[in-house]
């Protein structure tokens, strides 16, 4: 279970997230929703460990892990861009975070996301929509603890969205995985989490499923972001 | 009226002056090189082969020793300015790059006040001084470009930060690792002024024993020999790094610059560490020249040299250097507006050959001159020697400049232009010249600079009463005494001065970084 307390980050003496609390229960999936700029993405990235909380501590399992440098979390995250490795190939990209000799994951890891048979493709040759699904494959195949995934439909069209939403929840239950899911669009988010919590200028304001916020949002704010 | 086949006569007049410069001055000279040391190969006399071999292969693992030396002081600062932002970044940049606009006989006679004359350690150790920069900038530039996601990435997958380095960082920087490896073993292999102060004829490189045989020996066919010897080894590297370049065009890069700005606590501390370090190590053989040189200027001008008036040097190479980079600019800029407006297989042909002289060492040029300029004139004991060759060596750098500049004009421009009823040569004059005119400033500095320290090419046309300020320096570091030391040394700092100046003052034109060498 990960649990975030009081949390605040600093960018250049500026707050970008201020007194964040948030906690994941196992196998739970949660929405970070907010407009652009409100910190979504620096949210993930601090509990990732890439960026350093000017204050606050995040906690797993109840272990203080504020500290422990990115590549110990364990944590797994798709970024927005999909960070894909542009000298590796699809199966390299994959294996990235295996041991050695894992070929039979990475099989099983693109089976996942449906991508069997692209494991000597470089990375240039794919469309958005297998990039994604790549990074997907890439993010999950070590089994992190927690996933997290910026934006993970964002660059993608309409069409490919409505389909892609659906599969990435239940590619996400079937692993159990606890989960965090950054999004701007309120309907994914829906689609795709048990709950969500909604940011704004480096703030929660309010959490819960979208029928219960939509019902009786916080204040004039939240009902207009959800409207 | 002016009808189009006019037009057409118009271009190939503005092809034929760079062409014949070219002609003249570059391609009929090596293949007089070409031809008198292929005749000659095979029938030399016993031992020559010996010699050959050794020197040549003296001259290849130095320049390895040098290039991987060079990679190795260079790492820290470059991952310290690759990887982040800081103030005084610009700063540490501009002052990493002084030791390689330096003339060599500057880097070669400030070891020398160092007192490192006559060793392998004393050339290796100028090399690295020379390229520091060559690594820093090129590398450091695409590093600050590379994704900082994929390296967050590599950790959320749990890569440990050697790992990182090791699995993504250095497969990414491939491209600019070969580039630099490759300018650095170019300029390592065909290093002459370093080497010939630095080692003497003890450590020659195939450079130093071209001019041995020429100069001091007066075997010019064997000098021929050796120089077709090092035009192979040097079009060899060459080509092997276009053919690797081809291979490995992917454009691995976000274009925004994408540093981050400098943690605290410990890493700060090695930024600051790495970036002072080799700054002050850079420091330490100029501020050794510097100082030696103090109490020996009033010498420089006043006491009758017998090596030769230093004012008249001054004076030489002033005036080398104006007319050497006039006639570079010329031949330069309309040789880069026959390419930039042009697209046929004549414009590409020109911009291929006019890339030649840059990868053709100056000492093969000064030998080309003294070996062919005989016809059908005999030029070589001419004055415009020394200018010419300065120029044909500026040349490549002039278009390389201009270029880009009048590429990223917009041909409509040119169209208004017409349709208002502007001729070409109007057009050219009204539209294009002023808007690079900036480049050309810039280029007309990188000319002037190129010349006041060109000692290669000078070395072989040069005549005792014609010195220029680093053939000056050579001769008096040639002399025993200490008084023809520190003028050495005072005349040292003068030729830096000189050149500091003009750089910093075309740095005012320069918008962004130009970042090519």
């Amino acid at each position: 279970m990960l649990r975030v307390e009081n949390l605040h980050v600093t960018i250049e003496e500026s707050g970008i997230l201020s007194d964040v609390d948030l906690e994941v229960a196992d196998g739970e999936i949660v929405g970070i929703l907010g407009p652009s700029g409100s910190g979504k993405s620096t949210l993930l990235r601090a509990i990732a460990g890439i960026i350093e909380p000017s204050s606050g501590a995040i906690y797993w399992d109840g272990e203080d892990i504020t500290q422990l440098p990115t590549h110990r979390r364990r944590f797994g995250l798709m970024f927005q861009g999909y960070a894909l490795f542009p000298h590796l190939t699809v199966g390299e990209n994959v294996a990235f975070g295996l041991d050695k000799g894992a070929d039979r994951q990475v099989d099983e890891a693109l089976a996942w996301v449906g991508m069997n048979g692209f494991s000597e493709r470089t990375v240039d040759d794919l469309s958005g929509g297998e990039k994604q699904r790549v990074a997907l494959a890439r993010t999950l195949a070590p089994r992190p603890r927690l996933v997290m995934l910026d934006e993970p439909l964002g660059a993608l069209d309409r069409n490919l969205r409505s389909r892609l939403v659906t599969e990435t929840r239940a590619l996400l239950k079937d692993r159990e995985a606890t989960a965090i899911v950054v999004t701007h669009d309120a309907a994914e988010a829906d689609a795709i989490c048990d709950r969500l919590a909604l940011l704004r200028d480096g703030r929660i304001v309010q959490t819960g499923t979208l029928s219960a916020l939509v019902a009786s949002p916080a204040d004039a704010w939240v009902a207009d972001f959800l409207s | 009226m002016v009808r189009r086949s006019r037009i057409r006569w118009g271009w190939l007049a503005v092809a034929a002056v760079p062409a014949l410069f070219l002609g003249y001055f570059f391609l009929y000279p090596l293949a007089r090189i070409l031809a008198l040391g292929l005749s000659e190969l095979g029938v030399g006399a016993s031992g020559v082969e010996d010699r050959l071999f050794r020197v040549g292969w003296f001259t290849f693992w130095q320049a390895i020793v040098s290039t991987a030396l060079t990679f190795v002081a260079a790492a820290p600062m470059t991952w310290a300015v690759g990887r982040y932002e800081f103030k005084g970044r610009k700063l540490a940049m501009a002052l990493v790059t002084v030791p390689f606009v330096l003339p060599t006989v500057v880097v070669g006679t400030a070891f020398v006040a160092l007192g490192w004359r006559d060793s392998i350690g004393a050339i290796l150790a100028a090399h690295v001084f020379f390229n520091v920069a060559v690594v820093v900038r090129t590398v450091g530039s695409q590093w600050r470009r590379l994704d900082p996601d994929l390296l967050h990435a590599a950790a959320s997958l749990g890569a440990s930060p050697r790992q990182v380095m090791r699995r993504v960082t250095l497969p990414l920087l491939r491209p600019s690792l070969a580039a630099a490896a490759s300018i650095v073993f170019l300029f390592t292999f065909t290093s002459f002024g370093v080497i010939l102060i630095l080692g003497g004829y003890q450590f020659a490189t195939l450079e130093v024993e071209i001019y041995r045989q020429a100069v001091v020996l007066f075997d010019i066919p064997l000098a021929a020999v050796m120089a077709v010897v090092q035009l192979i080894g040097v079009s060899t590297a060459l080509y092997l790094y276009s053919r690797y370049q081809e291979r490995h065009s992917a454009s691995w890069e976000v274009s925004s610059d994408a540093s981050v700005p400098l943690p605290t606590g410990r890493s700060r501390l090695w930024v600051y560490t790495a970036v002072a370090g080799t700054l002050a190590a850079l420091a330490v053989p100029l501020f050794t020249l510097v100082r030696g040189s103090m109490g020996s200027y009033r010498d420089l001008f006043g006491a009758d040299l017998v090596v030769g008036d230093p004012g008249a040097a001054i004076r030489n190479s002033l005036l080398t250097a104006a007319v050497a980079a006039i006639v570079a600019l010329v031949i330069g800029m309309m040789a880069a507006t026959l390419v930039s407006h042009r697209s046929g297989k004549l414009s590409r042909w020109f911009d291929t050959t006019l890339m030649l002289p840059l990868g053709t060492s100056a000492v093969a040029i000064g030998l080309g001159f003294i070996v062919a300029l005989d016809w059908p004139f005999d030029l070589r004991a001419s004055l415009i020697l020394v200018p010419m060759a300065h120029a044909l060596i500026a040349i490549p750098f002039v278009v390389r400049i201009t270029l880009p500049a009048m590429r990223s004009i917009d041909p409509d421009l040119r169209n208004a232009a017409s349709t208002l009823g502007a001729s070409p040569w109007r057009v050219w004059r009204r539209v294009d010249l002023p808007l690079v005119s900036k480049a050309a400033l810039v280029a007309t500095g990188f000319s002037l600079v190129i010349s006041l320290g060109e000692f290669g090419a000078t070395s072989f046309v040069a005549r005792p009463n014609t010195a220029t300020i680093p053939t000056l320096i050579f001769r008096l570091l040639s002399r025993p005494g200490q008084s023809s030391f520190g003028m050495a040394m005072a005349l040292s700092v003068i030729l830096a001065a000189l050149t500091a100046g003009i750089i910093l003052w075309v740095d005012r034109f320069r918008a962004g970084d130009i970042g090519s060498f």
